[in-house]
């Protein structure tokens, strides 16, 4: 019997810690023992403890208290599983509906210990074709069709056969995991939960291309991935798989980790290598590409982590088992990181050519509190808001592309009719604004002049030529900005104004936010028939701007009222009114 | 060799595999607009304009990036370009915050460079001074007495302790030089032009174009020139003497100017036509406006100006002792002041708003007030009565102020049953005037009996005539706007002896916004240098000018006033001409309204990052050409700016200042400090010369304007030095001369770069002649 106790940041989040704790004092001396291993992709359920049985069957154990660890561990070690914190079938279906490769051992294997790695068939596929020639790995690798993860999905045999085709001395591979997008973290969680198949995929690049050196950039901000990386290289270098003549080949390979310290657009691959280098992180001008001008002026071959971590699979189980999966167009799985309003957030490994509307609704068990859905935004930032319309869109790059939106790293934000998509694609030109690097004139002053334009509107002083601003400064950015950064960044203005134009409409010429959302745009009132003078409201106000005696109405002075929605917070007696122009709900508790 | 063939906008071209598609096709002579290359430095992207299209990629490249390959099919003016370019120029006009031109110039109708005529003056150049103010006004002693002066309202310096006294300054210039400057004029054209009028607009349209070398004759009906300046300005404020320099100084260039001919009697619109090859109609406005009530027509009751005319001819009309003049305008004041002069005991000006409405200078009604004149507010004259047959008084409707007029000010309203007499023996109406339509009948006028004339050209609706001045459109203003029609006039009529007369369009220029333009920093108070004046019980006695010419001591006191808000890389600004050229949408951004610090600590460069586009030209010379990296980006997204480590100012960073990065930033917001007080804008020529301060004797090109070096760069960027960029200036200029062996020593290894005095204290070196100061 294997206990799994999921270890990822996310586990250790919701309570891990205190959980490992008691299953590790409860096992202490016996023949019991957990294993820590990383996410995998449950996250909404942690902390989470597998249970593979002696048949090799699974149990799935969620929300775990430190009460509930007591009386699980109690049971195992009486030799019985568990009947408590069972996850429902459709919890566990979460897992089951999926087909795992980047993510295969996330949650499976102990990511600091090489022998759990090796034991799945990790490095297999290395030692094979450490004595195979470049071509061989390249052959598989166009075969596999995979395309880099990172975004922009381009053919990953092509990239590496351009630097392969540079004569120089040293050649670097630079794994991209500087994994920046709000509410994307797949990356983090394969290095955290299996650090060793983006080793492997780096060694098996290098083959490729005939690298010498290894650079993984991981933001600073993913500290238990660092850790884990760093042990796993260490282990690595122990194991005499990096090194000098490895396996008494001719190839040599050293890894070295870099952290970056934060700067979104250090995701981009030509600012990280500036940022690799020292420098300020700053695109700059392709051509020349990295893989002709990269680290230090050598041929780099830069890949996301995700994309790494495919690799070691593909070369194992050869390149076509890899394209019978996906589409024509768009081989093999995608990782995508589900958050936002949705029922089971977490990550979702699938294979290309699945719906949104399947991944959200059959994998992630649809929307919290079966709301009904406004929308789906695909790629971060970078990316676009697709309405419920579009849900049926096949996730491949042509078709997403297709929509106006971007494949991207995978972030996708579900969003129900809560959300206002004027405010949302504030936010995200709000980030782009000030994760701009500050090079190129149309991104540095372009964004920031849309976020005015889209702070006027959520403000309620829009104007109706607004949008054509917009819409055109927007399309001038997509062509001119440098970097991808500021290509993408009008995305999710352009895609909002493109399927939501009523709520724009709603902004600008009626002063009205319909999801009930921008703050400039609401009345609050309070209504007299329900409430009773509980004074709660009073109290919890920011400005003193209600007045009322217990057990009498309560009023709101709307010149005070900053509409920051604490009374309705407050409210058990769905007593506070918010309007804006014609739409309008009762909230509180018990509203 | 190693060269390609590739096609740019459909014509063939052979382009340099060695170069950048950018290069190849500046070198071609096609149009690419860009701010942040430099073919000494590493390709950067950032200003976004060299947009290319190359047949077969999916979107616009930066031609600054990529090399040319066989057989390219190039478009640079794709309308997705043209308006992804316009954009990035709008986006950069609205974070680029400074004035092009200074506010004192852009309020003056004729663009007068007061800035650069101002910091000559404080440099002690006046003459140069002189020669500047000339290119845009010919007239500028008579001006720089009797101008109500724009300017100075939009002076700057009036947020600290008062406007800079812009038009005395250039009274002073004027007397200074005394009519001794002629300009050049342009080898004969053999185009023939006639004016009608030798007023300010006449004399002014004559002077531009015998200046570019056509031949002017102007038709005066009058027996001596100047219009309205002499015969409706009171000799008090400008002699006939002042004028007759002035009007002498433009007929050195040539410019003939027959007396006593009469539009209409002596010749008409197509006789000229037929004898010149295009007429300037310049008649000015001559006739009085009526008080239009009762009895406006008798005796005693005289039109402003014509009253102000015959004492400028030298009659003496009787006028009595108690005299009203109806009115509240310029004219008002000159007629109550003339009247108080005549010897009218009393003088009453009549005025149906009051004080605050009144559209007279307030300096005006002040001097006024000081030489006795009383004011009669809210007073509408209802109607002249009578005694004997003559004038003897006004019956005057009181008023009350009600609800604004078109223009904004409060109209007088009648109260009822309020009326009141008053006795006077003379009543002046100076409540306007207009233009005497004899001889014009020919042209198209406007039903207020002006003239019309395109607000761009000046031209009627007769091919080749032209007109302007008071006679125009919206009628009577002031001097200056006279001068100013006269001299786009000029020009216009030049375009249409070369036959490109088109419709010109007002030049953009960056403006600070309202938000930041108040934002002057700390002005260290300086009074404003005051008119001298005779006292009011003498001016009253006589004619004579009532205040005299700045002396040089008080004159290069007020020129130091001076803010300097007009941006002194104007002349060579590379934005400027692409924001002018393209079509810029005005962007405002609340996030612009922050004003940045400047730093003035380094002697010989000053940094002003509100005018910082960003191209990153200096960050990257520094480090690429001179192997520094002084200069760095800081901070992300807008906030980005050009700094040195940990914000350390220039003087106290490694800078060795070699001075590569004024020379490559294509904005203001990097410049060479000059050996000047001021640092104005001033128009440069430049000259080749040899450095001589070492053996590896680099070629320099120096920018001058008259004898002051304003620059020396090096005609390549690598030999860059401080020496050459600055010690050449300094030497030039003469400012090193006097300061001994030691401090030149001590100079001089400044310029070497050995900043290491500065280290510790913190001077502030606010001009070069700070910098001489301090190492004397």
């Amino acid at each position: 019997m294997r206990l799994l106790l999921g270890y990822g940041s996310c586990g250790i989040a919701a309570g891990t810690h205190d959980v490992a704790r008691v299953f590790d004092t409860m096992f202490d001396g016996k023949d019991l023992s957990i294993t820590r291993v990383g996410c995998n992709g449950l996250c909404f359920a942690e902390p989470l403890l597998q249970v593979v049985d002696d048949d090799g069957n699974d149990h799935y154990y969620g929300r775990i208290t430190q009460k509930d660890a007591k009386s699980i561990a109690q049971s195992l070690l009486e030799g019985t599983l568990p009947n408590q914190n069972q996850l429902s079938e459709e919890e566990v279906a979460f897992l089951t509906k999926q087909t795992r490769i980047a993510l295969r051992n996330c949650g499976l294997i102990d990511p600091e210990n090489l022998q759990d790695y090796r034991a799945k068939g990790g490095y297999t596929a290395f030692t094979k074709y450490l004595k195979a020639s470049p071509a061989d790995v390249l052959e598989e690798m166009k075969t596999s069709g995979l395309r880099g993860r990172g975004g922009a999905g381009f053919p990953t045999w092509r990239k590496w056969e351009a630097a392969a085709k540079e004569q120089s001395e040293d050649k670097y591979i630079v794994c991209n995991a500087d994994e920046g997008d709000p509410g994307a973290f797949m990356d983090r969680s394969v290095l955290e939960g299996d650090p060793h198949s983006v080793l492997e995929g780096m060694l098996l690049a290098a083959l490729a291309i005939g690298a010498n050196h290894g650079l993984i950039y991981a933001r600073a901000e993913y500290p238990l991935a660092i850790k884990r990386l760093q042990t796993a290289i260490d282990t690595l270098k122990e194991a005499g798989l990096t090194g000098k003549h490895i396996l008494g080949t001719s190839f040599s390979f050293d890894f070295k980790l870099m952290k970056g310290a934060g700067a979104f657009v250090c995701g981009e691959e030509t600012a990280l290598l500036a940022s690799l280098e020292g420098g300020r992180g700053m695109p700059r001008t392709k051509p020349p590409f990295p893989a002709q001008k990269g680290y230090k002026g050598k041929p780099s071959n830069i890949n996301n982590v995700e994309t790494l971590a495919n690799v070691p699979w593909i070369l194992e189980n050869g390149g076509a088992a890899y394209a019978r999966l996906g589409t024509e167009d768009s081989k093999g799985t995608k990782v995508f990181a589900l958050a936002g309003r949705v029922k089971r957030g977490g990550l979702v490994e699938v294979p290309m050519g699945l719906t949104l509307r399947q991944v959200v609704f059959d994998i992630c068990g649809g929307i919290l509190d079966d709301k009904p859905i406004k929308g789906v935004q695909i790629g971060g930032p970078s990316g676009g808001c697709l309405p419920e319309h579009l849900l049926d869109t096949p996730i491949d790059y042509k078709s997403i592309s297709a929509t106006g939106a971007i494949m991207g790293s995978g972030g996708l934000v579900v969003m129900d009719t809560d959300s206002c998509m004027v405010d949302m694609a504030r936010f995200f030109m709000d980030f782009t604004s000030k994760e701009s690097c500050g090079k190129c004139v149309p991104c540095r002053v372009g964004t920031t002049a849309m976020k005015e334009i889209l702070d006027k509107i959520v403000e309620g002083n829009g104007k109706p030529e607004d949008l054509e601003t917009l819409k055109t400064m927007g399309e001038s950015i997509r062509a001119s900005a440098l970097c991808g950064l500021g290509n993408s960044a009008p995305n999710p203005v352009l895609t909002t104004m493109r399927y939501f134009p009523e709520e724009y409409e709603a902004h600008i010429s009626e002063g009205r936010c319909p999801a009930l959302k921008c703050t400039a745009l609401l009345h609050y009132e309070i209504l007299p028939d329900k409430c009773i003078g509980c004074t709660l409201c009073r109290r919890a106000c920011p400005t003193n701007a209600i007045a009322g005696e217990v057990k009498k109405t309560h009023v709101i002075n709307s010149d005070a009222c900053i509409a920051c929605g604490s009374c309705a917070q407050v409210c058990r007696y769905g007593a506070v009114l918010v309007t804006s122009g014609k739409a309008q709900k009762e909230v509180g508790l018990h509203a | 060799m190693n060269s390609v063939q590739i096609t740019v906008n459909g014509r063939a071209i052979n382009a340099s595999m060695e170069k950048t598609l950018l290069q190849n096709l500046l070198e071609n002579g096609v149009y690419v607009p860009n701010l942040c290359f430099n073919k000494n430095l590493e390709s950067y992207g950032g200003c976004g304009l060299c947009l290319v299209a190359v047949e077969g990629l999916p979107k616009p490249v930066r031609s600054c990036s990529m090399k040319p390959s066989a057989g390219m099919n190039i478009t640079t003016d794709t309308p997705e370009i043209v308006a992804s370019r316009n954009t990035s120029l709008s986006l950069m006009h609205a974070d680029h915050r400074g004035d092009c031109i200074a506010p004192c110039r852009r309020a003056c109708p004729t663009n007068q460079d007061a800035q650069g005529y101002i910091g000559l003056i404080a440099d002690g150049k006046y003459e140069e001074a002189l020669r500047l103010i000339k290119e845009d006004n010919p007239l500028p002693a008579s001006i720089g007495r009797v101008c109500p002066h724009p300017c100075e309202d939009a002076c700057r310096r009036k947020h600290a302790e008062g406007s800079v006294s812009i038009c005395s300054l250039k009274r002073f210039a004027a007397d200074t030089d005394g009519n001794t400057y002629t300009p050049d004029c342009k080898p004969s054209t053999g185009k023939r032009a006639a004016i009608i009028g030798a007023g300010p607009a006449g004399l002014s349209c004559a002077y531009f174009l015998a200046r570019e070398g056509h031949t002017v004759t102007i038709f005066e009906a009058m027996p001596k020139s100047g219009g309205m300046l002499r015969y409706g300005i009171p000799h008090y404020r400008l002699t006939d003497k002042v004028l007759d320099g002035e009007v002498a100084a433009i007929e050195r260039l040539g410019v003939t100017i027959e007396y006593n001919k009469t539009l209409g009697r002596d010749f008409t619109i197509p006789s000229l036509k037929e004898q010149y090859d295009a007429v300037f109609v310049a008649v000015g406005a001559w006739q009085s406006t009526a008080l239009r009530c009762e009895n406006d027509d008798l005796p005693g009751v005289l039109g402003g100006i014509d009253f102000l005319r015959e004492v400028a001819e030298g009659k003496r009309p009787e006028i009595g002792k108690r005299v009203a003049v109806v009115g509240g305008g310029n004219t008002a004041m000159d007629a109550v002041r003339t009247a108080r002069r005549l010897g009218a005991q009393e003088v009453v000006l009549v005025y149906r708003r009051t004080r605050d409405e009144m559209p007279a200078s307030e300096w005006e009604i002040e001097e006024a007030e000081d030489e006795g004149v009383k004011f009669m507010f809210l007073s509408a004259p209802e109607a002249v009565y009578a005694e004997n047959g003559r004038a003897a008084g006004l019956v005057i409707q009181k008023c009350e102020l009600g609800e604004p007029d078109d223009s904004g000010r409060r109209r007088p309203v009648p109260i009822a049953c309020a009326l009141q007499e008053e006795r006077f023996d003379t009543i002046i109406a100076a409540i306007g005037q207009k233009v005497v339509t004899e001889g014009l009948d020919p042209l198209a006028m406007t039903r207020w009996g002006t003239i019309i004339a395109d607000k761009n050209t000046f031209q009627t609706n007769l091919d080749g005539v032209f007109a302007g001045g008071d006679a125009v459109n919206n009628g009577p203003d002031i001097a200056i706007q006279a001068i100013a029609h006269g001299k786009h006039a000029a020009r216009a009529i030049g375009a249409y002896f070369n036959g490109t007369l088109s419709s010109h369009k007002a030049p953009f220029y960056v403006e600070k916004t309202k938000e930041v333009s108040r934002e002057i920093g700390e002005v260290p108070f300086l009074a404003r240098v005051k008119d001298t004046f005779l006292p009011p019980d003498e001016r009253i006695q006589h004619f004579n000018e009532t205040n005299r010419t700045f002396t040089q001591e008080e004159a290069r006191r007020e020129a130091s006033r001076c803010l300097e808000c007009g941006c002194s890389a104007y002349y060579d600004c590379r934005l400027l001409p692409l924001l002018q050229m393209h079509e810029i949408t005005h962007i405002p951004l609340k996030s612009a309204n922050n004003v940045l610090p400047e730093d003035h600590s380094h002697p010989f460069i000053w940094r002003d990052n509100n005018k910082c586009i960003l191209c990153g030209l200096c960050v990257r010379v520094c480090k690429e050409v001179v192997g520094k990296e002084v200069l760095g980006f800081d901070a992300r997204g807008f906030s980005t700016t050009v700094e040195c480590a940990f914000h350390t100012p220039l003087a106290h960073s490694d800078c060795i200042s070699c001075g590569a990065c004024t020379a490559v930033c294509p904005t203001g917001a990097l410049q060479d400090k000059r050996a000047f007080t001021k640092t104005p804008p001033l128009p440069f020529s430049v000259k080749t010369v040899v450095c001589e301060h070492c053996e590896n004797r680099c070629a320099f090109d120096v920018y001058s304007h008259g004898r002051s070096i304003i620059k020396a760069i090096p005609d390549d960027i690598r030999k860059t030095c401080s020496i050459g960029r600055y010690g050449l200036t300094l030497q030039n200029n003469g400012a090193v001369k006097d300061i001994g062996e030691e401090a030149a020593g001590r100079l001089k290894k400044a310029l070497l770069g050995d900043l290491d005095y500065f280290k510790g204290t913190l001077p502030s070196f606010d001009s070069t002649e700070d910098i001489m100061r301090y190492y004397n």
